[in-house]
């Protein structure tokens, strides 16, 4: 009799659950782009994708619908209207956000990616070159099987050819709310190839608070990734001159590491950059440049840090201009120097934007990858 | 009534599983910003002295559970006052760890479930451990505790490579002051509620020192809570720590090691169940155990399940939504409990040693 008990409670516990979904009466969102509207009004555009077909033929087809409200969670909840199914987003990859929008600030957008609980804080953020960011997630996705997915791809395996600085949400919210340091988001144009159009990733929109302010190109968020120390590789091409020799010369980044030391002097806070890079010689087109010469090595070594400091240097010259510190040097003066820190928090924009900067690269060459020394071409 | 005993091994396992309780999941301490560990350390020894007079009382009084010491020692009238009043510390308590378990559940993952479904199942579980006795508790947290302790060495492993702790410079930014109201904060949640182990607990095993129980307790517990605040903080950094309800779950959610090894949140989840039924249980146990001391029954079984249910409604009742339970238990409960957490121990403390010595010149 007890055992029935049990059985029978077992029975009414174990029956279904309260919350569950069905695989079919849902739709995956896998990306979100939100454009601007008339008036107020946000347009959003989200790929999703759909099962076709049952049992082993089934596919999974990537489609995009599109609806507009005044809220970001408005438009998501009219898009049922469209697709007879509630939108699953744990799967999102990425939020495209249009450059009106982020001229305006974006944080109206993030509040809603950052307070669902679904969609996950690990989702990439873009924003888009084009005129829409609903063009971006109409392309044509090359190798992968749905644009956002592919975006995602290209994010996660930036490393190698860091044009851009992926930031994925979290990362942009604790910058964001950090002091001393600026957010940055990477940007997304089209490339048309034939007559299909193609994603390209490539420099950064950085921001002051949630407004965006202006553009780096990849060169520059090249730049931006060492003093922000990511861990990147990265190609820098450079042309060699001496003695009539010219080569063009391809180092590769294979470890980077920027430290910071501000200096203060008569109230004048100066910010000391070291990026010490080891590199290695990956190509180099003209045979009868001889690295395994120190002289020759330490030749390439300084035009690499001269190269480096100038293009550093433009760089935070830019991020200057718009009281941008995406370098983050307000928050390494908070950690040196609490007390000078205090002094100027609450005007950090204005006095990032007159901070004088010493900026030092130190590269050494670490090897020249399976060369010892250059081949000898003869008859 | 037969003194029910605890190992000195199930009594520790027990109350570390006590502090982490839901202290793991909220965020606690965040006044102190990047100094929390230091809150965190000051807090847990501010608690050594704390704990050092519960178990001074049952080291005075070895064969009489709490409540019995606070009747023997004021009397039947005043001293059945002290245990309403503490037993109600323990209801309600037990009612706000309920809720904040109610509050997780339907946050993170059932939306649209009612939260006294999930609750009253969790509940009933409690109901039956506690009508079990404390013994078979204190086997189930010795079991337990190995598991709390495999998931948070294995989560400070996975977490090691997201750890950035530029979030704990500079040291003292703010000054002493925030750090301190942070200690003040984490010390009466978690650590001065262990208050409600000592009402619970009723006696140890021959030739355990509760000195060694609660010190150990008390040390544990503190490493267990200094580590998982410290990797939440150098993961998600000290602002959203502040602004979440749960930091722990979104800190862990971030982890991903290789695409392969992701989505551990459920972790989290598990931890904060295993130690949220401990916390509910116990303060469960030690009303029930107030209620029949001030009634005057030998055995507090029969009141296991209308108190259950008492404690399922006041949960339900006691906030409108997850903002005034988080006000609650930042900024209210600090106050409200110290009477309880410091004040009387120490009365009891002085009444007791008094007491003790009049018995012997008797």
């Amino acid at each position: 009799m007890k055992h029935l008990i049990l059985l029978l409670i077992a029975a009414l516990l174990l029956a279904g659950c309260w919350n569950y979904r069905e695989i079919d009466n849902l739709a995956i969102a896998l990306g979100l782009a939100v454009d601007k509207g008339e008036g107020d009004s946000y347009i959003v555009t989200v790929e999703i994708i759909n099962l076709e077909g049952a049992g082993p033929e089934s596919e999974f087809k990537p489609t995009t619908v599109q609806a507009q409200s005044d809220t970001i969670f408005g438009a998501i909840r009219r898009l049922i209207t469209v697709t007879g199914k509630k939108l699953y987003w744990a799967h999102a990859k990425v939020v495209i956000i249009s450059e009106e929008i982020a001229r305006e600030g974006i944080l109206p957008i993030l509040d809603f990616v950052q307070r669902d609980a679904e969609i996950r804080s690990d989702v990439w953020l873009l924003v888009s070159k084009e005129e829409t960011a609903a063009e971006i997630l109409a392309s044509t996705p090359l190798v992968e099987s749905s644009i956002s997915q592919q975006l995602s791809q290209i994010l996660q395996h930036h490393a190698p050819e860091p044009k851009s600085i992926p930031e994925e949400l979290w990362n942009f919210m604790q910058k964001l709310t950090a002091p001393g340091i600026a957010p940055v988001i990477a940007t997304v144009g089209l490339v048309e190839q034939g007559e299909e159009k193609l994603t390209r990733i490539k420099g950064v929109a950085f921001f002051r608070r949630d407004k965006m302010v202006g553009w780096l190109d990849g060169k520059e968020s090249l730049a931006l990734s060492y003093l922000l120390n990511e861990s990147i590789s990265g190609l820098i091409v450079l042309r060699y001159e001496e003695s009539g020799l010219t080569a063009q010369i391809t180092y590769e980044v294979v470890g980077n590491k920027t430290e910071f030391q501000p200096f203060i002097k008569d109230d004048q806070i100066t910010m000391g950059i070291v990026t010490n890079l080891q590199v290695i010689l990956a190509e180099v087109a003209n045979q009868k440049v001889d690295f395994s010469q120190p002289s020759v090595r330490s030749k390439l070594e300084s035009d690499l840090a001269e190269h480096l400091e100038e293009l550093m240097k433009r760089t935070i010259i830019k991020l200057q201009q718009y009281n941008s510190d995406a370098v983050g040097l307000g928050s390494v003066l908070r950690r040196r120097d609490p007390e000078a820190w205090k002094l100027v928090a609450d005007d950090w924009p204005a006095v990032f934007g007159s901070l004088q900067t010493d900026i030092r690269v130190k590269p050494v060459i670490r090897a020249s990858a399976l060369v010892s020394k250059p081949i000898e071409m003869r008859d | 009534m037969k003194l029910e005993v605890l190992s000195e091994q199930q009594a520790i396992s027990l109350m570390v599983l006590f502090i982490s309780g839901s202290a793991v999941v909220l965020s606690i301490g965040g006044q102190a910003g990047g100094d929390i560990w230091l809150a965190v350390i000051l807090s847990g020894l501010l608690a050594l002295p704390i704990v050092t007079v519960y178990a001074r009382l049952h080291s005075l009084y070895p064969h009489y559970d709490a409540f019995q010491i606070i009747i023997v020692i004021f009397g039947n009238t005043f001293g059945r006052l002290i245990c309403l009043v503490y037993t109600w510390f323990a209801f309600h308590l037990g009612a706000l760890v309920l809720r904040n378990f109610g509050e997780f559940i339907i946050t993170v993952g059932l939306e649209e479930t009612p939260q006294l479904f999930p609750v009253t199942l969790f509940a009933l579980l409690c109901l039956w451990i506690v009508k079990e006795g404390i013994e078979v508790l204190g086997r189930w947290s010795n079991f337990f505790f190995r598991f709390a302790i495999i998931i948070v060495l294995i989560t400070t492993a996975l977490a090691l490579p997201e750890l950035n702790m530029d979030h704990f410079r500079p040291f003292l930014f703010n000054g002493i002051m925030p750090v301190l109201q942070g200690t003040a904060n984490v010390f009466a949640f978690p650590f001065a509620q262990t208050i409600v182990l000592w009402l619970a607990f009723s006696g140890f095993q021959k030739r355990s020192s509760p000195y060694r129980i609660y010190w150990l307790g008390i040390l544990m517990g503190t490493l267990v809570i200094l580590i998982i605040t410290t990797l939440v903080v150098a993961i998600i950094g000290v602002e959203i720590y502040k602004h979440s309800y749960f930091p722990a779950y979104i800190a862990i959610a971030r982890l991903n090691i290789a695409d392969f090894v992701q989505r551990l949140e459920i972790i989290v989840a598990i931890m904060f169940i295993i130690s949220s039924f401990v916390k509910v249980s116990t303060c469960l146990l030690a009303t029930c155990k107030g209620v029949a001391a001030i009634t005057n029954f030998h055995d507090y079984r029969f009141t296991v399940t209308p108190i259950t249910l008492l404690m399922i409604s006041t949960s339900y009742f006691l906030f409108d939504d997850i903002m005034q339970m988080l006000f609650w238990a930042q900024d209210i409960w600090p106050i409200y409990a110290f009477p309880f957490q410091v004040i009387l121990p120490i009365i009891v403390l002085i009444g007791g040693e008094y007491r003790a010595k009049s018995l012997k010149k008797q």
